[in-house]
């Protein structure tokens, strides 16, 4: 199965604008983006952002080691919200580069903890972990709690023009 | 870049596998929808879907380019028409011709990444828009009209790209309930009647409608346009911003007609697939 990605223009900005502001501690911000999906042509699945809830700024733990690490009240409010409508849920942060982004092992890792839990709350996923760049961006989803991650082929972008990201198997 | 591309060479470098890749639906082949799959063959969409439910007639050939009295007397769907002049122009890239009503193929649509309607009614064009904004799907909407009585016309009409979050066909005040409403209370009466449609102002509406495509994935002037709304005086030969676009820009508006709760399908459940 095969999954693509689409926000609207307006979403993008408000993303971008979020993740692009300072933060008193941490070096970087996070947030996270809400989608419904709908199945799509030849089984592919299409998720469609809607909603973007940024980090409170005193949700964020100080350390300096990392780019940014939020607590438990964090992680709540987003599922709380994943929970109320019943949305897939994508963890979101930024690379200050252009071009094609990838997760580090660190973002892997720290996103491989947590995301799956969205199940418990919002079961009919999927949700996943989405990452910007200043021009580009890479997403990938879990289908199911405790399976590996899939990397999405194709993201439609509108910032800071509209772009057609395919992802390179 | 391929020696057929080459004097659209302005489009940028990458421009050829852009629009290779870009995936455009074309709703309603006749007038308007001809005109817009030919030149989408020839900017090179690589990959084009067709959907219209009905066969070549005699009182088309006015108007739906590349249709020959062949088709009529074979009786030959209009989308066939499209996959033979689509294939012709651009062998390299994929079309498909549907015969059917578009929304009998909500699930081959929303993987489209710009979707062109050039179809007559506005409560199809309500419905399209209301599908395109509900799939992110950047909608083009091409519409014309004669007006007037006895031998004083007008021939009037419009293009309108319609992207989420800017202007729509409402917000324009192209489509409102009390339109919709007429042309209902007109179907049901039996008083419909078929709208006069010509090849030339066709021509304009469609051709500008395949620019607003091609500028999206491949914008020459610098920075993409989201949002259009061109109104055509065919009687002057103008085509002209309309008024209430420029103000809904300049106001810094977004649209309200649509609500973010009703994206995608409500009822998508992973666990089921």
């Amino acid at each position: 199965m095969t999954y693509h990605l689409r926000a609207s223009p307006l979403l993008w900005r408000t993303i971008h604008d979020d993740l692009t502001r300072p933060h008193p501690h941490a070096h970087e911000r996070v947030g996270f983006a809400f989608a419904n999906a709908a199945r799509i042509a030849d089984g592919a699945v299409g998720l469609y952002l809607s909603h973007y809830r940024p980090v409170a700024d005193d949700h964020y733990i100080f350390e300096p080691h990392v780019g940014a690490l939020i607590n438990g009240d964090g992680l709540r409010d987003a599922m709380q919200f994943a929970y109320g409508k019943q949305l897939a849920a994508f963890h979101v942060h930024r690379h200050e580069h252009t071009g094609s982004p990838w997760f580090s092992k660190y973002d892997l890792d720290e996103s491989s903890k947590f995301m799956p839990d969205f199940f418990h709350v919002a079961p009919s996923g999927p949700h996943g972990a989405l990452l910007l760049s200043q021009d580009s961006a890479t997403a990938i989803v879990w289908t199911a709690k405790g399976a590996a991650p899939k990397l999405v082929q194709e993201l439609v972008l509108y910032e800071p023009t509209l772009a057609l990201v395919r992802a390179e198997a | 870049m391929s020696e057929q591309f080459i004097r659209q060479s302005f489009l940028g470098e990458g421009s050829e596998d852009v629009l290779f890749n870009t995936r455009v639906a074309i709703i309603g082949y006749g007038g308007g929808g001809s005109h817009a799959g030919q030149q989408s063959a020839h900017v090179g969409f690589g990959d084009i879907l067709v959907i219209d439910p009905d066969i070549v007639e005699e009182k088309n050939l006015n108007r739906l380019v590349g249709a020959t009295h062949d088709d009529v007397k074979n009786a030959t769907p209009k989308v066939e028409v499209a996959e033979r002049i689509i294939s012709g122009i651009f062998p390299k890239g994929s079309v498909s011709g549907i015969r059917a009503e578009w929304a009998s193929q909500i699930e081959r649509l929303r993987d489209r990444h710009i979707i062109i309607g050039c179809v007559d009614s506005f409560a199809e064009r309500a419905a399209l828009e209301r599908f395109s904004r509900r799939f992110l799907i950047p909608y083009i909407d091409i519409g014309m009209d004669v007006i007037g009585r006895e031998d004083r016309f007008q021939i009037v009409g419009q293009t309108v790209l319609s992207t989420p979050d800017h202007a729509c066909l409402r917000c324009l005040g192209i489509i409102d309930d009390e339109t919709l409403a007429r042309e209902e209370r007109a179907r049901q009466y039996g008083d419909a009647g078929s709208k006069p449609q010509v090849v030339w102002p066709n021509g304009v509406l469609a051709s500008t409608a395949v620019g607003l495509a091609v500028q999206l994935v491949t914008p020459w002037q610098g920075k993409t346009s989201l949002s259009a709304h061109l109104e055509y005086n065919g009687n002057r030969g103008t085509l002209v911003e309309s008024g209430r676009h420029r103000a809904f820009v300049a106001k810094r508006m977004t649209c309200s007609h649509y609500n973010p709760d009703e994206l995608g399908d409500p009822l998508y459940n992973i666990r089921q697939q």
